[in-house]
C-alpha cells in the first residue's frame, strides 16, 4: 500500500509537478521563508506588466515566460473567471503577487524557481532569502534505489529549507554544524549532521505505521485517517511472495479474523475455505464486481482488502459475511517497467497414513477374525479363517518367503510433484494514457503418481485513458484460460481403491499395459490414476472478463464526478469425460511356464461412457454476468470541513446456462462420440437455462471536521430476482471515528503518533442462503431428468412437485456493532489495532420441523426462521525498527469469534429432560460437542462382566466384548444412555486463531516468516482411523501399534493393556464403539509456520551493469513445520483440514520453492 | 485543440447517456425472471401428465427397498429376517439388526413414512375430478389406482407401526390444529380402511389383466386385499392390543379376517388366469425360470424393470465371486435359513445335527445340498453349483495325500481332479461370510451384471403366495382339506412329496421355503408372533468347507455369521416412533415398549 501510495506520488511529480505541491500542502514542517542562493528571490525579480484586467492564470504564464518561475497549483485553487486590474507597469514579482494574494485569496511559496499557490484568507507572508555557509547537495531515494521527488529538506531548528527535484536531488545552503531533516508522507523521518560535508545522500525508509495511506474500501478509496469502519488491508508485495496458485492460499493467517481451512485438492481445485469472523463465506469483489478469488494471477492484484463491519454495508444484501475487496494492478505514467517473477516449486505430502506390510495385514487380519467369531459361551468353536487369513499365508509372510508391498507408494508421489509459475508484466504510460499488462503462466501435476495436470494461462491489460482534462476512460480486459487434464476418476474413487489395496499384491506389473489387481473385486489404484486404463476427464475452462468505465469530472463544481460502468463476465466451462473398460491381473513370476504368462484375469470394469458437457463453472457460477452501474460522486473540502457524497445505481444480470449429453456403449472408446444409433446405445440429456438478476442503489455520505471528527453513513436498496414479491430490501449503517491524537491535548505527545477510536452499527443481508437460480416463491411440477417408470410395457417420464411455496422468503438480516483503536507509538515502531464485535443474524432460512408435522406429506419450504448471534474480537499488533543494517518488523494478530444460537425453532419434546439439555439449541454456543464420557478399554472378559452386571445400557448399539469402549455413567443412575452424556469438545472451527509473523532484513538479505494457528476446536477422528477393515480397509500402522488385541490362546484378555484403539473385527469398528464420546475427541490445537520465504536482493551497483533496476532471488518453503496435540495420530491428521478426520483424504502438501522476480 | 476536446466530451455524454440507459431501462422488469416449471393448473388437463404424476406415485411406492448405495438395500428385509445377510457389517441393512431399537434410536433403516405419496395421491383424488378435458371413465380408472397404491402405502406403515395417523385429503399450512395434529388411528381402523378401499374400488375395475406389467388391476387389488386380511387376522390371533388399540387387532375380528383373505385368494384362484410355472420339467430349472421368465401367468402384479434404461443392480451384487462382475458376492444365506429346506426324499433340512458338523465328518456336497427341494438349489449358492459354465467354489482349502504319502492342507496353488482345473481354495470373498451365497431370481444369462443392467422384475404378488395366503387362512377356518391342497399344489410344482396332512407348522415352514428372500419372512415371523424364538438371543451361523480331494467329501463346521447374538424383545413387533415425530406432534402416542 505504501508502495503504491509513493508511486502515485512520484507519477504525479514527474507528470504535473503536483507531487511537490501536495508536499507542501501537507507538511506543516514548511512553515515559511524557504530560499535557494541560485535562483533570484521574488522581491528582487522584477517584471514588466501591460495595464489591462489580468486573469490569474493568464499572469501566471506571462511571468512564467518572463522569469523562469513555474508556477504550481491546484485546479480548484485558482478561480478562472475573475481579473485584477494591475497598474503600475514595472513591479518585483512580489509585489504583482501581494495583489493577487490580497484580492483573491491566495498565497504564494518560493522554493527554488517554483512558486506554489494556494487558498488562503489571511494575507501571506512571502519569501525572504536566507544566506547560509555551506552548500549541501544530495540525492534521496528510497530503499528500491529509486529517488524521490518532493522530500522536504529542512535545517534543523531554522525555517531553512527546500524540497527535492524530480531526480531526488537537492542542494540546500546551511550552517556548518546544521542537522538536515528529511521528510517525506509515507516515509520515516530522517535526521543527518552535515558535518562540514558538501553532499549527502540519503536512502529514507517507508513508514509502515504511518494511518495516513490510502485504503480501497467499497466503491472507492478513502484515507486510512478517515476510515470509520474495520478495514485491514494487504500489500501487493506481501502476496507475491509466497508461491501458492491461489489467492486463498496466500490470505491465510495475513489478516487477523480470517478464519480458513485448507481444503488439499487435485491440481488447480485446491481451494480453502475462508470466513470473515467465523461467519461463512464472504462477498469477494474483484475490481468492484462480485467475482471468485481462486483464479486471480497473485501477481497481478495490486491490493485485497477485507471489510469487517460497516464498511461492508455499502454491498447491502450480500455484504453479511463481510467483504473481501481485490484490486489488480493498474498503468503508472512513465517509461515502462517490465517485471518478471517465476518460481519452480516440488510439492511433498504430509499427514498421509500408512498401510501396514503384508505380514501385518495377515496377523491383524486374523486378530480381526478371532475379535468378530470368538464367542466365550462356546470357546472351542472353530474359527473360520477363511482363504486369506490362514495360518499359512502368516508364516509365508512373517518369514518373508513372500514379498510384501506398498500400494500408497505406487499411487501417491512422495515428494517431486512439481509446480511452476511464470508472469511477465508491462507498466507504464505516458501523460494520457496509462496500461498495466500481464501474462501468468503457471502449471501443476498432482500428487498422484498418474494422469492429473493443470494448467493456466491469465492475460491482464488494465488501461486508464485521459480522454480529455475531465474524462478519464478506464478499461479492464482479462482471460483466462484453464486446462484440467485428469483420468477419469475422482480422488474419493481412488481412496476407495487404495483403502482396500492388499500388500499381498504387487501394484507394479511387468506389462504396464496390464492393470494390477489389488485384491478386491475390480478395484486398481494404480489403473483408476492412468487415463490409458480408466479414461479421461478434460476440462476446458475461459473465462473473459472485461470493463469499461468512464468518469467525468464536472467542471463547473468542484469535486463532483459522474461516471458509468459496464462489466461483462463470460465464461465457458467444457467438459469432455471418457470411462473405458478395463481388465486387472495378478502376475505371479513363479507360475510361468511356455504356456502360461504368469498373469491371471481377476476381474473386470465393464461398460464405457462419454459425456460432453457445457456449462457454468458451479452453482451460483453464472455463464455470463453483465453488471451495469452509473454514479456520482462528490468531495469537497470548506476550512475545516470536508464532505464526500456517493450514490450509484447498479443492475446485475446472471444467465446460467448448461447442457451436458452423456453416452453408454461407445462403438469404440478410441473415438468417442455422443451420438449414436445403436439401440444398445443409452444417450441422455440434462440442461438448463436460467437468469437472476439484482437491482441496487445506494447512498454514502463521509464527513470529517478537522481530521478529528469522522462520521459516514450508508444506505443502499437492493432486489433480487430470487425473492419474489419480497425483492426490495433497505440496508442502513452509520460510523463514527475520532482522531484523539489529532485533539490539542495529545498533538505534542512524543509517545503517540495515532490514536483513532471508531464505532459502527450496521444492517446487512445475506441473500446466498438459497441458490440464485432458484425459485423458493413459485411452485409447479418438473420432470424428473435421467430415470423412467415401467407401465404397461413402455417407460413412462416422471413429474414431481417442486414442493411447497414460501412467497415471503427474503434474506437473513444481520446486525453488527463494531468497535475499534487504531494506534501508533514511538514514531511508528509500534502498531496496533483492536477490533470488538457483536452480530445479530435473524431470519435464518431453514424448514420449520415442528410447525407442520410429517403426516402432512410435503417438506415445507425453507423460511426465514432463525436467528443467531456471533461476537469477538482481533487484535493485532506490531513493532518494527532498525538497529544498523539490520531492520525488523514483527506482527502478530489474535482473533477470538463465537457464534450463539439465539432463537431455534425447536425440533425436541420439551416434556422430555434429556432432550431439553441435549438437543435445545436456543441460547446455546453453536459449536460445542456432546457425547459419552470413557474411561479406556475393556482389557478382560471379567471387567466387561462386571460392567454389564452393574449397568443396564440403553441407547448405545451392540454390547461390549473385551477390548471395548467403557463408557460412565455420569448421572449415577446405574443406567448407561443418552443422559450420560457431556459436552466432549467444541466445533471443527477454531474459535480463537492467531498468527505471528517476523519479517528481518539485513543488508540485502530479508527472511520473513509466517506462523499461524487455532485453538478451541476438535477433531472427531472417524472413518478408517478408528479401525481396519470397516469397508474392507486395509489397517493403519497406527492400528498395528496402537489397537487392543487378544492372544487367540487366552482370549478375552488384552495382549496389550495400553492400548489406545478399541478391537476392531473383520467387519471394521464394532457399532459399541461407534457412537459419539470423549474417545474420538482431540483438541485441535496447533500452530504451524505456513511460510517462510528468504531473499536476496542483489546489489544495484551489479544490476545497472547488465540494465536491470532490481532483482531478488528467493527460496520459499510452505507448511514447514507444525505442531499439534493429535497424539497417536499427530502425523497421520492435520487439525486444519480436519472437518473429517477419516484417513485418506488428499493430503497436505509442503511446497518447496525458489523464485526469482526481475524488473527493467 | 479546444474543439477536439470538446468533441471527445460530447462523446462521453452520449456514452454516459448509454450507460444510463442500460441501467435503469431495465430495473423492474427484469426482476421477474421465468423458472422452468410445468404450471400446477395444467397437469390434470393432459393425459400424459397425468401419467408420468401417477408414474412417479408408482416410483415412489415401497414395493421393494430398492435405496441405499448401489441399491444394497434390496438385502434389508432378508437380513433383518435372518435369511441372508449383507457382505459387510457397514452395509446398511445388516443395521437392521446390529442397531439397538429404543425411542431414541427410532426405527432405523426399516422405517418407512408414506405420508409424502399419501399427499401426492390425495392431491390427485381431490383435482382430477375438476378437470375439463378428461371423461369420467377415464378419472374412475385412475381414481382406483391411486387408491390401490394409498391403500398400498398404508399396509406399509400398519405393518411397521401398528395404527397410524390416517389422512385421506390434502393438508393445508392454515387447517385447524386437529387436522394439522392428527392422532394415531388404531391398526384396527387402518387395517379396516384398507380393506374397505380396495373392496370399494373393486365393484369398478375392470376385468382386464396388467399387473404383470407394473399397472395395477383387479387382481392386484385382491392379492393386496387377500395379504393384508391375513396379516390383520394373524396379529388379531396371535397378538395382543396395546396402548388403547393403537396396536393390536381385536380378537372378535380375526375370523372375519381370514374370511376375507379366503375369499379374496379364492377369487383370485377362481379367475382361472393364474397358475402356478410349471414350464419346465426340471424343478430346479422351474422355480429359476419362474422369475426370469417375466409376464407368466404366476405373476399377479410386479415392478418392472428393464435392464439400463430402468434396471437394478441384483445380478451386479449378487453374483458369485469367480464369474464377470464387478461387485459380487454380496448376500451371504444363513445356515439357519438353510436348514427349513428338507430333503426330496422325505428328511427334514434339521435332521442333519448342528453337533455333526465338525471336523470329524465329512460329506458329499450332492447329497448335503442336491439332495434338498429345488428350490434351494435354485435359491441358494453353495459349492459346486454350477453357473455360467463352471463351479461356483466355496471351500477355504483343500487337504490331499502328497507325493511324499502325507496328508496335507493347501490354500493356493491348482489341482488336478478328474482332468479338470481344482482350485485349492476358493475366491476369499465367497468364504469371508458363510460360504453359502443368494441365488434366487439371479439371471445366469447376463454376461456384463453391472449395475444397472440387471431387467428382472420384482414380483409384488405372485400367485404361490395366493395358494399359501389361502391355505393360511382356510387352515384357522378350520378348512384343513383345502389348506392341505392348496400346500401341496406348490410342493407338486416344487418338485416336493406331497404332505398326507397339514399343520401350521407345516404351512409356516411351506411359506418360509416358498417365499425365501422375497422379502416375507420378517414380517410373518412377527405377524405369527414367532420372531424372538428364530431372532432373539440367536448366534446365526454360517458354514466352514474345506475339500477332501482324497475322497471328493467336504469337511463342513459351523462358524458364527454374525459378530454378536441378536436380539429381538416382543416390543419389536412394531417399531419405535422416532422421537423427532412425536416432538413435531404430541398427539402421536409412543408404541408400547419403548
Amino acid at each position: 500500500m505504501k508502495q503504491k501510495l509513493l508511486d502515485a506520488f512520484k507519477t504525479l511529480s514527474k507528470s504535473f509537478f503536483y507531487g511537490l505541491l501536495i508536499q507542501c500542502f501537507f507538511l506543516t514542517t514548511l512553515m515559511a521563508s524557504e530560499s535557494n542562493a541560485q535562483i533570484k528571490s521574488i522581491d528582487k525579480a522584477k517584471i514588466r506588466l501591460e495595464n489591462k484586467l489580468w486573469r490569474t492564470t493568464e499572469l501566471f504564464d506571462f511571468i512564467e515566460s518572463e522569469t523562469g518561475y513555474v508556477f504550481v497549483y491546484p485546479e480548484d485553487a485558482i478561480d478562472g473567471n475573475s481579473s485584477i486590474e494591475i497598474n503600475e507597469e514595472a513591479k518585483t514579482v512580489e509585489d504583482v503577487l501581494k495583489i493577487f494574494a490580497q484580492q483573491m485569496g491566495l498565497k504564494f511559496k518560493q522554493v527554488n524557481n517554483s512558486i506554489y499557490v494556494g487558498k488562503t484568507k489571511e494575507l501571506e507572508v512571502l519569501i525572504e532569502n536566507v544566506q547560509a555557509d555551506i552548500e549541501v547537495r544530495g540525492v534521496v531515494k528510497d530503499e528500491a534505489d529509486s529517488p524521490i521527488p518532493g522530500v522536504t529538506v529542512i535545517e534543523k531548528g531554522t525555517t531553512n529549507g527546500t524540497v527535492t527535484d524530480l531526480d531526488g536531488t537537492y542542494s540546500l545552503v546551511v550552517d556548518e554544524g546544521a542537522e538536515l531533516v528529511y521528510s517525506f508522507v509515507g516515509f520515516l523521518t530522517q535526521t543527518v549532521h552535515v558535518n562540514n560535508r558538501s553532499t549527502i545522500d540519503i536512502f529514507l525508509q517507508e513508514d509502515f505505521g504511518d494511518l495516513d495511506e490510502v485504503v480501497v474500501v467499497g466503491y472507492g478509496t478513502q484515507k486510512k485517517s478517515n476510515l470509520t469502519g474495520s478495514v485491514t488491508d494487504l500489500k501487493a508485495d506481501k502476496l507475491v511472495q509466497t508461491p501458492v496458485t491461489n489467492v486463498k492460499g496466500l490470505l491465510i493467517g495475513q489478516i487477523p479474523g480470517l478464519i480458513s481451512n485448507q481444503n488439499p485438492g487435485l491440481p488447480g481445485e485446491d481451494n480453502a475455505s475462508l470466513s470473515i469472523r467465523g461467519f461463512g463465506n464472504p462477498l469477494v469483489i474483484v475490481d468492484g464486481v462480485e467475482s471468485y478469488l481462486d483464479r486471480i494471477d497473485p501477481n497481478d492484484i495490486e491490493t485485497v482488502t477485507v471489510l469487517k463491519d460497516a464498511s461492508a454495508a455499502i454491498y447491502g444484501a450480500r455484504a453479511g459475511n463481510g467483504v473481501i475487496l481485490v484490486t489488480t494492478k493498474r498503468g503508472k505514467a512513465g517509461s515502462m517497467t517490465v517485471n518478471y517473477h517465476g518460481y519452480v516449486a516440488t510439492q511433498k505430502r504430509l499427514t498421509f497414513a500408512d498401510q501396514v506390510d503384508a505380514s501385518g495385514f495377515i496377523r491383524i487380519g486374523r486378530d480381526a477374525v478371532f475379535n468378530g467369531q470368538f464367542d466365550p459361551l462356546n470357546p472351542e468353536a472353530e474359527i473360520g479363517y477363511g482363504t486369506l487369513f490362514t495360518e499359512e499365508n502368516l508364516a509365508l509372510y512373517e518369514s518373508g518367503q513372500l514379498p510384501s508391498y506398498n500400494w500408497v507408494d505406487a499411487v501417491l508421489k512422495k515428494t517431486g510433484s512439481p509446480l511452476m509459475n511464470h508472469n511477465l508484466s508491462f507498466r507504464g504510460g505516458s501523460d494520457n494514457i496509462r496500461y498495466y499488462s500481464s501474462i501468468g503462466y503457471s502449471r501443476q501435476s498432482g500428487i498422484f503418481e498418474g494422469d492429473y495436470d493443470y494448467n493456466k494461462l491469465t492475460l491482464t491489460n488494465n488501461i486508464d485513458i485521459d480522454l480529455s482534462k475531465n474524462l478519464v476512460l478506464t478499461i479492464n480486459g482479462q482471460y483466462i484460460k484453464e486446462e484440467k487434464d485428469y483420468s477419469f476418476v475422482s480422488p474419493s474413487t481412488i481412496w476407495n481403491d487404495l483403502q482396500t489395496a492388499q500388500p499381498i499384491f504387487n501394484p507394479t506389473l511387468p506389462d504396464p499395459e496390464k492393470a494390477p489387481y489389488s485384491g478386491f473385486n475390480e478395484r486398481s489404484p494404480v489403473a483408476r490414476i492412468q487415463q490409458k486404463f480408466a479414461g479421461y476427464s478434460k476440462t476446458d475452462m475461459h473465462t473473459l472478463a472485461g470493463a469499461a468505465e468512464l468518469k467525468y469530472s464536472i467542471p463547473f463544481v468542484k469535486g463532483l464526478a459522474i461516471g458509468g460502468k459496464v462489466n461483462v463476465r463470460a465464461r465457458n466451462l467444457q467438459n469432455a469425460s471418457l470411462r473405458k473398460p478395463y481388465d486387472v491381473w495378478s502376475y505371479d513370476p513363479n507360475s510361468v511356464t511356455n504356456d502360461f504368462d504368469g498373469y491371471t484375469l481377476r476381474a473386470s470394469i465393464l461398460g464405457n461412457s462419454f459425456s460432453r458437457s457445457y456449462y457454468f463453472g458451479g452453482s451460483n457460477d453464472p455463464n455470463s454476468r453483465v453488471l451495469s452501474r452509473v454514479y456520482a460522486t462528490y468531495n469537497n473540502e470548506v476550512d475545516k470541513h470536508s464532505f464526500g457524497v456517493l450514490v450509484f445505481g447498479e443492475n446485475e444480470n446472471n444467465i446460467y446456462r448448461s447442457l451436458t449429453v452423456n453416452r453408454t456403449d461407445l462403438l469404440s472408446t478410441e473415438v468417442p462420440q455422443v451420438g449414436g444409433t445403436n439401440e444398445l446405445t443409452s444417450t441422455s440429456g440434462t440442461g438448463r437455462d436460467i437468469q437472476y438478476t439484482r437491482v441496487s442503489f445506494a447512498g454514502r455520505l463521509n464527513y470529517a471536521y478537522d481530521q478529528k471528527y469522522l462520521i459516514e453513513a450508508t444506505l443502499r436498496a437492493d432486489a433480487s430476482s430470487k425473492f419474489g414479491n419480497n425483492a426490495w430490501g433497505y440496508f442502513p449503517s452509520v460510523s463514527v471515528g475520532w482522531n484523539i491524537a489529532n485533539e490539542e491535548f495529545l498533538k505534542n505527545s512524543s509517545l503517540l503518533d495515532q490514536l483513532k477510536l471508531r464505532m459502527s452499527y450496521s444492517q446487512t443481508g445475506v441473500d446466498s442462503n438459497i441458490g440464485n437460480t432458484s425459485f423458493e416463491y413459485l411452485s409447479g411440477f418438473e420432470e424428473i431428468t435421467g430415470s423412467v417408470y415401467y407401465l404397461d410395457g413402455a417407460p413412462l417420464p416422471m413429474i414431481t412437485t417442486t414442493g411447497l411455496v414460501n412467497p415471503n422468503i427474503t434474506w437473513e438480516e444481520t446486525t453488527l456493532y463494531n468497535v475499534g483503536v487504531d494506534m501508533t507509538m514511538f514514531s511508528g515502531k509500534l502498531y496496533a489495532t483492536l477490533d470488538a464485535f457483536y452480530r445479530y443474524r435473524d431470519g435464518l432460512l431453514r424448514i420449520p420441523l415442528e410447525s407442520l408435522p410429517s403426516t402432512f406429506g410435503a417438506t415445507l419450504p425453507q423460511v426465514n426462521l432463525d436467528s443467531r448471534s456471533n461476537r469477538g474480537f482481533e487484535l493485532s499488533i506490531g513493532n518494527q525498527g532498525t538497529i544498523g543494517d539490520f531492520k525488523y518488523d514483527i506482527s502478530a494478530g489474535i482473533a477470538y469469534a463465537r457464534e450463539r444460537y439465539e432463537n431455534y425453532q425447536e425440533d425436541i419434546n420439551f416434556d422430555d429432560p434429556i432432550q431439553v439439555q441435549f438437543d435445545q439449541l436456543s441460547g446455546r454456543w453453536v459449536n460445542i460437542t456432546y457425547g459419552y464420557k470413557t474411561d479406556g478399554l475393556f482389557n478382560t472378559q471379567a471387567e466387561v462382566d462386571e460392567y454389564l452386571e452393574k449397568y443396564t445400557i440403553e441407547d448405545i448399539n451392540g454390547a461390549p466384548k473385551p477390548g471395548d469402549i467403557r463408557y460412565l455413567d455420569l448421572t449415577g443412575d446405574g443406567i448407561i444412555n443418552r443422559a450420560d452424556r457431556y459436552q466432549i469438545g467444541y466445533g471443527s472451527n477454531p474459535d480463537i486463531t492467531y498468527s505471528i509473523s517476523p519479517r528481518l532484513s539485513y543488508k540485502n538479505f530479508s527472511f520473513a516468516m509466517l506462523w499461524q494457528g487455532g485453538t478451541r476446536f476438535n477433531v472427531n477422528i472417524s472413518g478408517l482411523f478408528r479401525g481396519a477393515f470397516n469397508n474392507e480397509q486395509i489397517p493403519l500402522t497406527l492400528h498395528d501399534q496402537y489397537t487392543w488385541r487378544q492372544d487367540p490362546n487366552n482370549p478375552g484378555v488384552g495382549a496389550n493393556p495400553d492400548a489406545q484403539l478399541p478391537a476392531f473385527e473383520r467387519n471394521g469398528t464394532r457399532p459399541w464403539n461407534n457412537i459419539q464420546s470423549d474417545f474420538w475427541m482431540y483438541n485441535g490445537t496447533y500452530i504451524r509456520l505456513k511460510t517462510a520465504t528468504l531473499t536476496y536482493s542483489i546489489p544495484t551497483s551489479f544490476l545497472s551493469k547488465i540494465g536491470l533496476s532490481n532483482a531478488n532471488v528467493y527460496m520459499s518453503g510452505d507448511n514447514l513445520l507444525s505442531f499439534n496435540n493429535m497424539g497417536i495420530f499427530k502425523n497421520a491428521v492435520d487439525p486444519e483440514e480436519a472437518t473429517s478426520a477419516n484417513a485418506f483424504k488428499l493430503p497436505l502438501l509442503r511446497t518447496m520453492s525458489f523464485g526469482v522476480q526481475v524488473g527493467f | 485543440m479546444y474543439k477536439r476536446k470538446n468533441m471527445n466530451i460530447m462523446k462521453s455524454k452520449i456514452l454516459l447517456m448509454m450507460l444510463l440507459l442500460t441501467v435503469f431501462a431495465s430495473c423492474e422488469s427484469q426482476l421477474t425472471k421465468t423458472p422452468d416449471f410445468i404450471s400446477e393448473e395444467v397437469v390434470f388437463e393432459d393425459k400424459s401428465l397425468t401419467e408420468a404424476y401417477i408414474a412417479n406415485i408408482y416410483n415412489d411406492m415401497l414395493f421393494i427397498n430398492l435405496g441405499g448405495q448401489a441399491q444394497l438395500d434390496m438385502g434389508m428385509i432378508p437380513a433383518a429376517g435372518a435369511e441372508h445377510i449383507n457382505f459387510a457389517n457397514w452395509q446398511t441393512p445388516n443395521n437392521t439388526y446390529r442397531r439397538s431399537y429404543t425411542a431414541a434410536s427410532g426405527p432405523g433403516p426399516l422405517d418407512y413414512w408414506g405420508y409424502n405419496s399419501i399427499r401426492d395421491i390425495n392431491y390427485l383424488l381431490e383435482n382430477i375430478g375438476e378437470s375439463s378435458t378428461f371423461d369420467e371413465d377415464y378419472i374412475l380408472e385412475k381414481t382406483n389406482e391411486v387408491r390401490f397404491l394409498r391403500a398400498f402405502t398404508y399396509f406399509q406403515m400398519v405393518i411397521r407401526f401398528g395404527g397410524v395417523p390416517l389422512i385421506t385429503s390434502v393438508q393445508n399450512v392454515d387447517d385447524p390444529e386437529d387436522v394439522l395434529y392428527p392422532s394415531r388411528a388404531t391398526e384396527q381402523e387402518i387395517y379396516e380402511f384398507i380393506q374397505a378401499e380396495l373392496e370399494d374400488i373393486l365393484v369398478t375395475m375392470p376385468d382386464g389383466k396388467t399387473g404383470a406389467s407394473g399397472r395395477v388391476d383387479k387382481y392386484a387389488t385382491l392379492a393386496l386385499l387377500s395379504r393384508a386380511s391375513l396379516y390383520a387376522a394373524s396379529i388379531g390371533n396371535f397378538g395382543e392390543i396395546g396402548s388403547d388399540g393403537v396396536v393390536g387387532i381385536e380378537p372378535g375380528s380375526v375370523d372375519a379376517f381370514y374370511q376375507k383373505s379366503y375369499d379374496t385368494s379364492k377369487e383370485l384362484i377362481e379367475s382361472g388366469l393364474f397358475s402356478l410355472y410349471n414350464k419346465h420339467d426340471d424343478k430346479m430349472v422351474n422355480f429359476t425360470q419362474l422369475f426370469l421368465d417375466e409376464g407368466n401367468d404366476e405373476v399377479i402384479f410386479a415392478e418392472v424393470f428393464e435392464p439400463i434404461v430402468r434396471g437394478h443392480s441384483l445380478d451386479n451384487l449378487a453374483t458369485p465371486a469367480g464369474f464377470l462382475s464387478t461387485w459380487n458376492s454380496n448376500f451371504p444365506v444363513l445356515y439357519d435359513i438353510v436348514e427349513q429346506f428338507d430333503f426330496v426324499d422325505g428328511r427334514k433340512g434339521t435332521d442333519i445335527s448342528r453337533d455333526d458338523l465338525t471336523a470329524d465328518n465329512s460329506w458329499d456336497i450332492h447329497d448335503f445340498f442336491g439332495n434338498r427341494d429345488p428350490r434351494f438349489r435354485a435359491s441358494v449358492f453353495y459349492p459346486e453349483s454350477t453357473w455360467q459354465g463352471g463351479l461356483v467354489y466355496f471351500h477355504s482349502s483343500t487337504f490331499y495325500t502328497n507325493e511324499a504319502g502325507e496328508r496335507v492342507q493347501a490354500t493356493s496353488g491348482t489341482f488336478d481332479r478328474n482332468g479338470e482345473a481344482w482350485p485349492a481354495a476358493c475366491h476369499p470373498r465367497n468364504a469371508r461370510n458363510t460360504a453359502l451365497l443368494l441365488r434366487k431370481k439371479l439371471d445366469e444369462s447376463n454376461l456384463e451384471p453391472i449395475s444397472g443392467r440387471s431387467g428382472q422384475d420384482f414380483y409384488v404378488f405372485r400367485f404361490g403366495e395366493t395358494l399359501l395366503n389361502f391355505a393360511e387362512a382356510a387352515f384357522y377356518l378350520g378348512k384343513t382339506g383345502e389348506a392341505l391342497d392348496a400346500i401341496n399344489q406348490l410342493r407338486d410344482r416344487a418338485g416336493m412329496p406331497l404332505l398326507t396332512e397339514i399343520s401350521e407348522d407345516a404351512i409356516r415352514q411351506e411359506r418360509q421355503v416358498e417365499l425365501a428372500f422375497e422379502s416375507h419372512r420378517f414380517w410373518d415371523l412377527i405377524r405369527w408372533r414367532i420372531a424372538p424364538q428364530y431372532l432373539d438371543g440367536v448366534r446365526t451361523k454360517g458354514l466352514v468347507f474345506n475339500y477332501d480331494l482324497d475322497t471328493d467329501k467336504y469337511i463342513i463346521t459351523l462358524k458364527n455369521a454374525e459378530g454378536e447374538e441378536r436380539t429381538f424383545g416382543p416390543e419389536r413387533y412394531y417399531l419405535p416412533i422416532s422421537l423427532s415425530l412425536i416432538a413435531d406432534n404430541p398427539n402421536l402416542v409412543q408404541n408400547p415398549g419403548y
